[in-house]
């Protein structure tokens, strides 16, 4: 399957990408414009896992903010090609018991003045694994440049892996670039003060969980936090661990 | 005031770049075959079991290709290298016995003068040999060995036999690693016994004379239970219009509770290619340092890696990489936590002008079991002009639900408020910016002893002359 979408200059856009459909997507959007595009993906009950391609064009003053919280293997290019071109990459991966599940992410800074924020999370629950693949690249000319990648991982079983592939390619000086990887458990002591306040430990465990992603929770809209938050006390139900 | 005491300080480049006329008594026939392999084992009359290593490790480098991440070594033509050679020096303990033309080269560099001021011994070695090795009577007496490899071979041919390209670096590691355990000449061997603290360092100095040659120095250090070093490694080459090769492997065996800070500035010409490999295996509650600065050479790959396999055993790097123009610093560090409650800590900071291309891959492994150890990494580099490019690739893997792993990069240039608040105080850009400079990299400088600080903030001061403005 091959999908376009061509936004307009000057639109306000909202663009879902339904991860059951695997294949190409290419997004140009017109200067000055603002979109949203949310990379939602199969629900759990379906559990397919196809391979998504999304590819970004993105022209001068264009706005866009992407959230991908889908379980799929997905990979996304970002062209940054006009001039102040922004671009927001907001990732959160629930890993389910013995789930894989990787995420690729290219970004590309070709213009000068561009910013862009790469933001990912990743829960994961026993045996399952999963691998972040992120490189932005500044090129000469995107003098003025801001790019950041961040990543937090949250290991919630008593195994569980993940991989994490960084990559900045500066070939301007006149930028700004940063990037930052954790990797940390539940910790215990925390658990413990939740469980001596009456919560069961599952549940104690599931508030921990919640407030390690409320950083990204706090930019997805309203209706996708109800079902991500589902999605995360099914990491601690009764089979799961 | 503050201007007087700023005034630059003026290096002479001269020190490192004087080449002695080549009088080579001896030299393999420029390129690499069995033949070459079977000539240098022949000239040090060593054992059959090293012959035949050496001739395992040929076959797995002609079998090997380099990794596809690997920056181009295209332009180096491995038959074009002369393999071996010998100067005609015979190892003394005296400088005095070290031939003159040799002698002076390493009073430039201030060798011996380093010795009898800072080092608990120093060993130097000129081109395919080692031309001194002395290790103070004190260190002696309490069964410090430190020795140069080929006579460690025939002296302590147990121990040499044991830990040899076998346990910490074997010889099928990667491509390089094969080449040089196939031709490796001189290096240095040091034995700590078990709770001996080394109070001063111990020092080896690697230099290259001859054109088209290629240094091959085996390094091998084991630190017994309970016991601490410093070691320090230094090298340096002339320039020539043709490549130069240094393929170095350093081995480091941390035992239990022991301590062992290798430190080491490598500086050579702008023809070299560097291509070393080092690694240390440390048993529990062991600590192993690594601080380097990688200034000089055409291409550097250097990514030394820290296997911790004891419960409780730790790792630091500090390491300093600058590329000027024409340079390509492609540097990193390696963490392997093999047990429980390991840890490791990076500070890598690099600068890139004049078109320089600096890259640091940093590699984190954390496994299964590997219960509770925790790993930080930062690494920050400073670009001085549109020309010059840098590149950061941390691989961090992490199997270990029970494991704490951080890591943190910026890229920036030299902050033109900071640089205006110094101009504004009367001092020149160009000052002002080796100040700025300095100050990034003081984390590293300050592990360094006082002589080597000095040395490598002089290094950085020569190479960034004229490319300011």
């Amino acid at each position: 399957m091959k999908k376009t979408f061509i936004i307009k200059s000057g639109a306000v856009e909202k663009i879902i990408i339904n991860g059951r459909d695997a294949g190409k997507i290419n997004i140009k959007v017109g200067k000055n414009s603002v979109v949203d595009i949310f990379d939602q993906g199969p629900t759990l009950s379906t559990g397919s896992d196809p391979d998504l391609h999304v590819k970004v064009i993105a022209e001068s003053g264009s706005k866009i903010s992407w959230y991908g919280v889908n379980e799929n293997n997905t990979s996304l290019q970002v062209d940054l090609l006009g001039k102040k071109a922004n671009v927001a990459v907001n990732e959160l991966n629930i890993g389910t018991v013995e789930s894989k599940s990787k995420r690729t992410v290219l970004i590309n800074h070709i213009a000068p003045e561009t910013q862009s924020a790469f933001l990912g999370f990743a829960l994961m629950q026993n045996n399952s694994e999963h691998n972040w693949n992120v490189t932005t690249t500044i090129e000469r000319k995107a003098k003025k440049s801001t790019a950041n990648q961040r990543i937090n991982n949250l290991l919630l079983g008593v195994s569980g892996a993940v991989k994490n592939h960084l990559a900045l390619i500066i070939r301007n000086n006149d930028v700004i670039c940063t990037h930052a990887v954790a990797t940390g458990h539940l910790d215990e002591e925390q658990i413990f003060y939740a469980q001596a306040r009456g919560l069961t430990i599952k549940k104690s465990k599931a508030l921990m969980a919640r407030g390690f992603v409320a950083p990204i929770f706090k930019l997805l809209p309203n209706d996708l936090e109800q079902e991500l938050e589902e999605k995360i006390d099914y990491l601690f139900h009764d089979n799961a661990e | 005031m503050l201007k007087q005491n700023l005034k630059p300080i003026k290096v002479n480049r001269a020190r490192y770049d004087k080449k002695n006329r080549a009088n080579l008594v001896y030299q393999t026939p420029v390129g690499l075959s069995a033949r070459t392999v079977r000539n240098i084992s022949r000239r040090k009359q060593e054992p059959d079991w090293l012959l035949a290593k050496r001739l395992q490790a040929l076959k797995i480098f002609k079998k090997l290709k380099m990794p596809k991440w690997a920056p181009s070594t295209a332009a180096l033509n491995l038959n074009k290298i002369t393999y071996y050679a010998e100067a005609g020096q015979k190892e003394a303990t005296k400088w005095e016995d070290v031939p003159k033309e040799i002698r002076g080269t390493f009073e430039r560099l201030g060798i011996p003068e380093a010795e009898r001021v800072a080092l608990a011994g120093a060993g130097a070695q000129y081109e395919s040999l080692m031309a001194y090795h002395k290790l103070k009577e004190e260190w002696e007496k309490q069964g410090v060995i430190f020795e140069n490899f080929d006579t460690a071979v025939k002296k302590h041919p147990e121990m040499v036999r044991e830990y040899f390209m076998n346990k910490c670096l074997p010889v099928g590691y990667h491509k390089y690693a094969a080449l040089h355990g196939a031709v490796f000449s001189g290096g240095t061997f040091i034995y700590v016994p078990k709770n001996v603290k080394v109070g001063l360092p111990l020092q080896a100095y690697f230099r290259m004379n001859a054109e088209g040659l290629g240094q091959f120095e085996h390094t091998l250090i084991i630190v017994d239970e309970g016991a601490e070093l410093h070691y320090i490694e230094g090298c340096s080459a002339p320039r020539y219009d043709t490549a130069s090769l240094h393929v170095g492997c350093v081995e480091i065996f941390v035992k239990k509770g022991a301590r062992m800070r290798y430190s080491s500035i490598e500086n050579w010409s702008k023809n070299t290619y560097n291509l070393n490999t080092k690694r240390a295996v440390v048993e529990s509650d062991g600590v192993m340092e690594w601080v380097s600065g990688n200034l000089g050479s055409g291409l550097t790959m250097l990514y030394p890696c820290s296997a911790l396999v004891g419960e409780g055993a730790k790792t630091d790097f500090l390491s300093i990489a600058f590329a000027g123009k024409g340079q390509n610093q492609d540097t990193g560090t390696k963490s392997l936590h093999l047990a429980s409650n390991t840890s490791s800590t990076v500070v890598s900071k690099s600068i890139a002008l004049a078109g320089g291309v600096t890259t640091y891959r940093g590699q984190v492994k954390i496994i299964k079991g590997a219960k509770k150890s925790a790993s930080k990494a930062m690494c920050d580099s400073l670009l001085f002009d549109r020309t010059s490019v840098a590149n950061t690739y941390p691989s961090i893997d992490v199997e270990e639900p029970h494991a704490d792993v951080a890591h943190e990069a910026s890229v920036g240039r030299v902050g033109e408020e900071q640089l205006f608040y110094l101009r504004s105080r009367g001092i020149k850009e160009e000052q002002a910016t080796q100040m700025i400079v300095s100050g990034f990299i003081e984390p590293i400088v300050k592990k360094l002893p006082f002589e080597y600080a000095i040395e490598l903030n002089r290094l950085i001061e020569l190479e960034m002359e004229g490319s300011v403005g």
